[in-house]
């Protein structure tokens, strides 16, 4: 009766953590605060801004040709891709169409882009839930893969290669034999990583019913590509821009995801990154 | 615009556009040819001209939708460029994901959303 008094009235405040620049598992530079209840996260906010370069206020004073490379830096991990939608932006503006070579050209780098990108994506993933050996093998991949940047553009990474109207250089003679030779090989580095992963059980519990996303939201928040993609719908822009950017050439199959957890998202990139392979065999096949 | 069409002699199916409008001639046009050199001067020191208008370019980056809107008045500078970025929506949505689950889905789910803060805070 004594004790009652005391502790009438009793306030909790909810644990807040800084989940900081400086945390290995916050990829780049992400400050988060959570407020926790135990272990259970109630909100979270998240500070962004630590890597803000000015880009666009730069882009204002440069020309196309000063402004091409700030795009590589963007998204440094997928590299070329970005380049094209400036080039695409450009074109749009001026009216003009590249002729059919250069379209089925960048669709091959894009490709390229796409499996460098899924290679990282999945294995930084999976390094950061704790799986450190498939990191190893894809960054093994994505050495070859370099590789081939550096045959069309003299750099491994920032290959600022894709310019409107076409292209920076012209492909070096071979290119596409040791492209094909790549691609012999490099489903089965697929499998590797698939037989680790997929039908673990470690890996399954902590991804499945995680972070599912329903439709309603996705629209409302803006998602687009994977996310969309996890949920059920079929929205891909390569498909939907199909009649103007190449890829009606090509058989384009569009991998969803029935539950719209995270271990859903991971298959659907892995899928992915096999349906990006056969699109190049096939580029590879038009070109010789 | 003049489109010419020249064909390589070391890949005789590639073709590189000279339209002296968007791209710049080979060298040696350039050493052998008064107009070419011009060109290649206008190209290297003003740059490529851009009629006024806007356009958005898009494509479907390995992460999501990546667009670029150009605002351009009649010069080679582009005064406005916006740029949409997957990565900037897809950690808006952070929140809503991470309700009710614990910290250890956290990394998980930052992992699925494939953020790369180049993009997100450019």
């Amino acid at each position: 009766m004594k004790y009652s008094k005391q502790y009438k009235s009793f306030k909790v405040k909810n644990f807040l953590l800084n989940f900081g620049p400086q945390h290995p598992a916050a990829h780049g530079v992400l400050r988060l605060i959570l407020e926790l209840d135990g272990e259970l996260v109630i909100k979270t906010e998240a500070h962004i801004g630590l890597l803000h370069r000015g880009t666009e206020k730069l882009i204002e004073y440069k020309n196309t040709l000063q402004a091409l490379p700030y795009f590589d830096r963007l998204d440094y991990v997928s590299m070329m891709v970005q380049e094209y939608a400036f080039s695409k932006a450009v074109e749009n503006l001026l009216g003009y169409s590249i002729n059919i070579f250069d379209i089925i050209l960048r669709i091959v780098l894009i490709e390229i882009t796409r499996i460098l990108n899924h290679l990282l994506a999945i294995t930084t993933h999976a390094l950061d839930v704790g799986a450190m050996t498939p990191f190893l093998w894809a960054f093994e991949e994505r050495e070859k893969l370099m590789f081939f940047y550096e045959r069309l553009s003299g750099a491994r990474l920032h290959a600022a290669l894709i310019r409107p109207g076409g292209f920076t250089r012209s492909i070096p003679l071979g290119f596409f034999e040791e492209l094909k030779q790549f691609l012999i090989q490099f489903p089965s580095r697929i499998d590797e990583i698939e037989d680790l992963l997929n039908k673990n059980r470690i890996w399954y519990q902590r991804l499945y019913n995680i972070g599912i996303v329903n439709l309603k939201d996705a629209f409302s928040y803006g998602f687009t590509g994977v996310l969309l993609r996890g949920s059920g719908l079929a929205w891909d822009l390569r498909d939907v821009e199909s009649n103007q950017n190449g890829y009606d050439l090509f058989n384009l199959t569009i991998p969803i995801g029935s539950v719209g957890d995270c271990y859903d998202r991971y298959l659907i990139r892995l899928y992915e990154m096999r349906s990006s392979c056969l699109l190049l065999n096939d580029a590879c096949s038009f070109f010789f | 615009m003049m489109l010419v069409l020249f064909f390589f002699k070391d890949s005789d199916k590639f073709t590189k556009i000279y339209d002296h409008k968007l791209m710049p001639p080979s060298r040696n046009m350039m050493k052998n040819s008064m107009e070419s050199l011009i060109h290649h001067f206008k190209f290297y020191t003003e740059g490529v001209f851009l009629p006024a208008g806007f356009s958005y370019g898009s494509i479907e980056a390995p992460k999501g939708e990546f667009g670029v809107s150009l605002i351009s008045t009649d010069d080679s500078l582009p005064i406005r460029c916006s740029i949409r970025s997957p990565g900037f929506f897809h950690l808006q949505g952070l929140d809503c994901l991470l309700k009710s689950h614990l910290i250890a889905d956290l990394t998980t789910i930052i992992g699925t959303l494939d953020l790369v803060f180049g993009e997100i805070d450019r």
